[in-house]
């Protein structure tokens, strides 16, 4: 809520842009609250330790993701709520109607989930590596509560292109960069309990036998011969910032890392490098095509495949541009221009055959919108018509719709939209 | 509501408000205050019906795809050499910036009017401050008292930006002669605007 709150104030001219503004916002802040925030206030000490610690959380994580998710997203609360509820006890028909209406499908949010999803993974995946397998019955769960939810549940939203799709390959890239560093990481800093081995034996006062844990089920024996530990800070992540830490990292005299680490932290090192060279290769070369080539570069604009043959007015489930406006309270769209002298199907949509289209021009207006175009023109010229040249549907939106539409917004929507139409139809 | 069985006037809007009863202590408003609203509405429409406004884009749909394809790779201009451009290409000297815009039902019609140079500041700030303000919460934890208030300060100036920002956005659009604001300023009479236009093959 609080990014489409904050969106709404960026002016975006398709729904496409939009999307994606909010698309990335939101990933960010799932991002950071479920991942990163998880991992930063557990202690270091107790990363891998039993109990209620980092390896919990995240188990928990996982298993809310598998449930909560699909639970909620089934059993629908606030629609059933609306329509077997609040809808039979609406006052009139329209608000019956709009009981009855469901949130839009978002594309972005459902990337938004799956970011997310591999996020978490591929941030913890060294730690958990049953992480993978959550994350595998996740999306096998989420695409057929998808799949339900878009066939029987959500309507349709706006028709979006694919853009968010090219946003979605920067998120996953960066989820791979994250895989390689927390694996790094994870590998040098192991086994997490900030003890480092001395050449020195126990102090004698220390020999005997110890309790371990509260419930004190469990013994150890400190014996003559056994090696003294003393605290070594393990953790390269936060304080020494190493990056990316290479054996040689380990403050002398405080070693910890067992023969595997030393042999295998240098590679892991080298390949995350390796890896973030790759992945800024590969974004700044896609930078350089989206915004470096269009400067110089006749290539602006590539068409994809054959251009389709058939014509426009051929094809009557296609529709015109024709500027309208979503009021809250109404099941449709308000029309921003005057529709007199184009063909109804244009439009692409109809209230209901009696009443025709809810328009914000009053009729008595017409005339003098047609001296000083207020509101967005729209013009047809079919191509049926001999005397007309050009075939092609034009729409100039002035700059005045939007200050018109919300004065009437700023004021209560509902009763505004009886001045332009019905208010005393009693219907 | 109007008392049962009585008539009403379809026409006069004022005739039929003033048969409404007077509402008790709970209802939300009553019909005057609507009816008066309506008034406001009405004059301001008539107040801004009276300023003349440029267009801001213009959608084409041609009849087949071949045309828009024409059209497109024979206007579409390499950025930093307008200067160049054949004049028939211009419209009345200025060089049309051409897009495939999206489907009709992804248009965000109230949004068309806002120049690039105004609208990716405010973009700019909104996410910047949306960004600090979410990662700022993890170097928080970890760093000392001043590292910390430096860091407030830095996204509270960032976000006061970015508010401001939305306050304009939010003022231009109920305020549009008096606000003296950043977008005001950015075009004062919208006489740049026109350099737009989206090309479609529906």
């Amino acid at each position: 809520m609080v990014v489409r709150y904050l969106t709404s104030f960026e002016s975006h001219i398709d729904e496409t842009s939009y999307t994606t503004s909010s698309y990335i916002k939101v990933t960010l802040l799932r991002w950071v609250n479920t991942a990163i925030v998880t991992a930063v206030i557990s202690p270091f000490a107790y990363t891998i330790a039993d109990g209620d610690y980092l390896i919990k959380s995240v188990r928990i994580l996982f298993t809310a993701e598998l449930a909560q998710r699909p639970i909620l997203q089934l059993s629908d609360i606030a629609g059933n709520l609306k329509r077997h509820y609040f809808a039979p006890r609406a006052k009139d028909q329209r608000r019956m109607n709009l009981l009855f209406s469901t949130a839009p499908y978002s594309i972005g949010e459902r990337y938004t989930d799956v970011t997310k999803l591999l996020f978490l993974t591929c941030f913890y995946a060294t730690l958990f590596p049953s992480a993978w397998f959550f994350s595998a019955a996740i999306l096998f769960v989420y695409y057929w509560v998808d799949k339900f939810c878009v066939l029987r549940v959500w309507k349709q939203g706006p028709k979006i292109n694919g853009n968010i799709s090219i946003y979605s390959v920067y998120f996953f890239l960066m989820c791979v960069i994250t895989y390689a560093v927390m694996g790094t990481y994870y590998m040098a800093m192991f086994p997490f309990d900030n003890v480092c081995e001395t050449d020195e034996v126990v102090p004698g006062d220390y020999v005997g036998v110890y309790e371990l844990g509260t419930n004190g089920n469990a013994f150890t024996y400190v014996s003559t011969n056994s090696k003294a530990y003393k605290y070594c800070d393990q953790d390269l992540f936060r304080y020494k910032a190493a990056f990316p830490p290479f054996p040689s990292d380990q403050p002398d005299g405080s070693e910890w890392m067992s023969e595997i680490q030393l042999k295998f932290l240098p590679i892991y090192a080298r390949s995350c490098i390796g890896i973030i060279s790759a992945v800024g290769a590969i974004v700044a070369f896609r930078f350089f095509i989206k915004f470096a080539l269009p400067l110089f570069s006749r290539t602006r604009y590539m068409s994809q495949g054959r251009a389709n043959e058939e014509a426009f007015s051929d094809v009557h489930e296609i529709v015109g541009y024709i500027p309208h406006v979503t009021i809250p309270g109404h099941a449709f769209p308000f029309l921003m221009c005057d529709i007199t002298h184009i063909d109804d199907e244009l439009i692409g949509w109809q209230r209901d055959n009696v009443n025709g289209f809810n328009t914000l021009i009053d009729k008595s207006q017409k005339n003098r919108m047609a001296e000083n175009p207020a509101f967005s023109q729209v013009m047809h010229w079919p191509p049926s018509d001999a005397n007309s040249s050009p075939k092609v549907a034009q729409v100039p939106v002035p700059a005045s719709a939007p200050e018109l539409i919300d004065l009437a917004i700023s004021t209560r929507k509902q009763k505004v939209k009886g001045r332009f139409s019905n208010l005393f139809s009693r219907s | 509501m109007l008392p049962l069985h009585s008539p009403f006037y379809v026409e006069d809007l004022e005739r039929t408000v003033l048969q409404c009863p007077e509402p008790d202590f709970f209802s939300s408003e009553e019909p005057m205050d609507l009816y008066y609203k309506i008034l406001s509405v009405d004059a301001d429409i008539e107040r801004t019906a009276d300023v003349t406004y440029p267009a801001s884009s213009v959608f084409i749909t041609f009849e087949t795809e071949e045309m828009q394809r024409r059209v497109l790779k024979e206007m579409t201009h390499p950025k930093l050499s307008k200067s160049v451009v054949d004049s028939r290409y211009k419209f009345e000297g200025l060089v049309l910036e051409i897009t495939e815009p999206d489907e009709p039902s992804s248009i965000r019609w109230k949004d068309l009017d806002e120049l690039e140079s105004v609208s990716s500041p405010v973009k700019f700030d909104i996410f910047s401050c949306y960004f600090e303000e979410t990662f700022s919460h993890i170097l928080i934890i970890d760093t000392d008292h001043s590292t910390r208030c430096h860091l407030y300060d830095h996204v509270r100036a960032h976000c006061v930006r970015g508010c401001y920002h939305c306050s304009c956005k939010k003022q231009k659009h109920y305020m549009v002669s008096d606000f003296d604001c950043y977008f005001q300023l950015s075009h004062p009479n919208g006489s740049e605007i026109f350099d737009f236009l989206r090309v479609s093959y529906r």
